[in-house]
């Protein structure tokens, strides 16, 4: 890191920071600190949820997915646009008809106190424990690269969301967000333009295609039905579909972006920006890895992208093996090389398929490479992440990015750690305000109600800087969160439908079948956990949502009188 | 009213996921 990237750095990320709070300063009532003042254009929206979606782990490590495993992780995100197409439909016109400030507020309207009270304390559970993460995940990985130190860096991550957060509420999210965007882009198209610009001359696009395709990285669509293959068309149809919805329609963190929408129109303007944006914005950002594959087809590329694991090995008695694998890979490299100009001035398909095989011997290497890894850490008892794909890409930006655009793209990645961290405070401080706080006190004044909410804000901050803070010590805290996640998504869109679709079911029955679900849901977790059934995580959305929709409706059959109000 | 209204920027933007996942296709075939 060289002065002139920590200027553009430090001068990006405080530049948004002051001018978010200045713009956003002032909130006199609730519905201006928690909605917006509902002034927020379609562009706006448009924007907002895009950012909240795109954490930092987005930019990092999607970039090393393609690297490692090709385009067709883009599966995943067939399902957003039918999820935005029934929002816009169903889920907004009644959140607008009923002025909810909260998605949870509707299933009091619909159903009752205790089901409301029990859908916002899944939300906060599982969003409080994302939020730290969301700064911990690329601390970590800023931390083992650059050499910075993690607590300090959690901590100014933190710190600076809160400061706009707390100041502004959702006024200055989304006035940050939209900058944050700008930088994101802008670094993001400027890094892909370098990539190219650094292959060889007479390397074309096309050819650069060609020669990822060659080993595999350009299969974007997989029709087969295995269902151990977690990316393919049907998954991201079918379980990205009940995905995107839970996460579009009932988490707050982005439920919360589209109520601050001026109108009902421009808050479907805005999702619907978000369908025909998203696909794209997410295939560009894996053909930025897919290029930076390419690159390291003509480049030298280290066995292992983590410079800390790196360091592990070398320092143990496996250094030598790890040493020898490396020779290999030399080796390896300078046949492809030559492979490759052949490849590129005659397209002998006998060429593509020799490529491939040298890459899987790369592969390979690169795999026995992470074993020594994983032998050193053990042996010297140090928690090591041999897998390096959340490295590939900021390696390739420190060692090959000129001095100014490092610090632009350090920008970007940060940029995005906020965003998604500051919708996730502003809605946690909304739902303990309107859901939990408003619900079980005496009524209090406008004034006040801004003040809670700004406390909740800053304490949930706080919360949020502990969870990164401890993140690192506890062993499986990441995966942890996002099991939790899939845990309660489908339950909770389960109770949403419920409200939306099926009129005669009441309250009473959805609450016993919504608690009796999440019972069943962590049983087919564990017996997927051990090996019993074969249920990847994704599709615990879809069983989760079905599973309580069957149920609440059967209870509600056997049981026609029990409905309750509060 | 009805009580939910279909819209044409849905058709349009679900038509424009329908172009994207056909140039997809090409893709996988053609790399």
């Amino acid at each position: 890191m060289q002065t002139l990237d920590w200027i553009v750095l430090i001068g990006t990320l405080l530049l948004i920071v002051i001018y978010g709070t200045y713009q956003s300063r002032g909130s006199k009532n609730v519905k201006d600190y928690l909605k917006g003042g509902n002034t927020s254009k379609w562009w706006t929206i448009g924007l907002s949820v895009m950012a909240t979606q795109a954490s930092a782990i987005t930019f990092l490590s999607t970039p090393g997915q393609a690297f490692n495993d090709g385009m067709g992780f883009v599966q995943f995100y067939f399902g957003l646009p039918i999820a935005m197409v029934v929002i816009c439909m169903v889920f907004i016109p009644l959140y607008h008809r009923l002025k909810v400030y909260t998605a949870y507020e509707f299933l009091e309207n619909r159903f009752d106190l205790k089901t409301r009270t029990l859908a916002a304390i899944l939300f906060l559970i599982q969003r409080g424990l994302a939020a730290g993460i969301t700064i911990f995940a690329p601390a970590i990985i800023l931390s083992a690269v650059l050499g910075w130190n993690l607590l300090l860096l959690n901590i100014i991550i933190g710190v600076l969301v809160i400061i706009y957060t707390v100041s502004g509420g959702t006024k200055a999210v989304n006035v940050t967000q939209k900058h944050q965007m700008v930088v994101i882009f802008t670094g993001m198209i400027i890094a892909f333009v370098i990539i190219l610009n650094k292959l060889p001359e007479d390397i074309t696009f096309t050819k650069a295609l060609e020669i990822a395709g060659a080993s595999g990285k350009m299969e974007v669509l997989d029709f087969s039905f295995d269902f151990n293959n977690r990316y393919t068309v049907w998954s991201g149809l079918i379980g990205g579909t009940f995905l995107m919805l839970s996460y579009f329609g009932t988490d707050q963190s982005q439920v919360q972006r589209y109520l601050s929408g001026k109108s009902l129109k421009e808050m479907q303007i805005g999702m619907m920006f978000n369908g025909l944006l998203k696909v794209p914005m997410q295939f560009f950002i894996l053909m930025v890895g897919v290029m930076v594959f390419v690159f390291y087809q003509f480049n030298n590329a280290p066995l292992n992208f983590n410079p800390a694991a790196t360091e592990i090995v070398q320092t143990s008695e496996f250094a030598q093996d790890y040493n020898d694998i490396q020779s290999q890979q030399e080796l390896l490299f300078k046949e492809k090389q030559a492979l490759i100009e052949s490849l590129v001035s005659n397209d002998d398909i006998r060429n593509s398929e020799k490529l491939a095989l040298l890459n899987f011997e790369n592969e390979k290497l690169r795999s026995d490479a992470r074993t020594l890894i994983e032998k050193a850490g053990t042996q010297q008892n140090i928690k090591v992440e041999s897998n390096d794909k959340d490295y590939v890409f900021i390696h390739f930006i420190l060692t090959n990015l000129p001095k100014g655009l490092i610090g632009l793209l350090l920008a970007v990645i940060l940029s995005a750690a906020m965003s998604s961290t500051s919708s996730e405070l502003n809605a946690l401080a909304s739902t303990t305000t309107m859901d939990l706080y408003k619900r079980n006190t005496s009524e209090k004044s406008e004034t006040e109600m801004v003040k809670a909410s700004k406390w909740f804000t800053l304490a949930w901050g706080m919360i949020a800087i502990g969870v990164a803070c401890v993140a690192n010590l506890a062993e499986n805290l990441i995966q942890l969160v996002n099991i939790i996640g899939s845990i309660f998504y489908g339950n909770v869109l389960g109770i949403f439908l419920l409200g939306f679709f099926f009129k005669f079911v009441k309250g009473n029955a959805v609450f016993t079948a919504a608690l009796i679900t999440q019972v069943l849901v962590i049983g087919l977790f564990f017996l997927n956990q051990y090996e019993i059934i074969n249920l990847p995580f994704l599709w615990l959305n879809f069983v989760g949502c079905a599973i309580v929709i069957a149920i609440a409706c059967l209870l509600q059959y056997l049981n026609p009188n029990t409905h309750a109000r509060a | 009213m009805k009580k939910y209204q279909w819209n044409k920027m849905y058709t349009l933007v679900l038509a424009a996921n329908v172009i994207y996942i056909i140039v997809f296709y090409f893709i996988t075939k053609a790399f």
